[in-house]
């Protein structure tokens, strides 16, 4: 949780680092940083729902093993609000607050993408400040959702979302 | 294949609130290589609309493409009516140089 506050507050801080015409390395750099304040805070989140958090040497594997790809595909599928039949016959639709949530680390992921590889690709101070702004809201979204079993479901389904379709 | 048409008429039909100056679909591939659509929302310049209000403009959005039939996923860049301008002619300096 530490590490998704600081990372907020870097991305925040790089939006307003320039004076005048902000340099593209800040603004790339703030996307990122929003991307990955939301990533951890879901791996954080995965790694204690996985119950290692009381074997060290364990959660620090399991932090390696979330998979950037593999979270964006769920994160797409639920944003879309349809499951697959092999998962609809064991969890419930994704409601409208995990939806949202689903759906920002979606667009924040391609757009982390952009910022770090994508070189033609220029982003505005105003249009980068949307991205941290959505991530902010995102995490608190996340730990506010009152389902909490669909939470954790969530979790897992980021975890092990490709060995599932086996 | 969704051809760009289709978007735009869609995004022509919905009611957006006052803040949204226009909408801008393009079509291109994602990260994952797959076809998507990014949609420029241009809003007025002054304070950002908060990230409720551009959710709602998001819903919107999907739901007209889903409408209308269009199954790619939406992406959205939100710029000021200004910055938009400002982009737009560095970008035709960098093809003209």
């Amino acid at each position: 949780v530490t590490l998704t506050a600081d990372l907020l507050a870097q991305a925040e801080h790089l939006l307003r680092v320039d004076r005048g015409r902000p340099r593209q390395a800040s603004l790339r750099r703030s996307v990122s940083a929003a991307y990955y304040a939301l990533f951890h805070l879901l791996v954080a989140d995965g790694v204690a729902e996985l119950a290692v958090a009381k074997l060290p040497g364990v959660r620090r594997l399991h932090c390696r093993a979330f998979v950037h790809s593999e979270m964006r595909e769920v994160a797409e599928t639920f944003a879309r609000g349809t499951l697959p039949k092999h998962v609809a016959s064991a969890l419930r639709p994704p409601s409208a607050g995990l939806r949202r949530v689903a759906e920002a680390f979606q667009e924040l992921r391609e757009a982390r993408h952009h910022a770090d590889y994508n070189v033609y690709r220029r982003f505005s101070r105003d249009e980068a400040s949307t991205f941290v702004a959505q991530a902010r809201v995102a995490a608190e979204a996340w730990r506010r959702l009152p389902d909490r079993e669909e939470a954790r479901s969530f979790l897992h389904a980021l975890f092990a979302w490709r060995r599932w379709k086996r | 294949m969704t051809d760009l048409d289709t978007i735009e008429r869609a995004l022509g039909a919905v009611s957006f609130p006052d803040f949204l100056v226009r909408t801008r679909p393009e079509i291109d591939i994602d990260s994952l290589g797959r076809e998507a659509v990014w949609v420029s929302l241009i809003v007025r310049d002054g304070p950002l609309p908060t990230p409720a209000q551009l959710g709602d403009v998001r819903d919107a959005v999907r739901a007209a493409l889903q409408a209308a039939g269009v199954e790619l996923w939406a992406y959205f860049r939100v710029r000021t009516r200004t910055e938009d301008r400002s982009m737009s002619r560095g970008r035709k300096r960098r093809t003209r140089s």
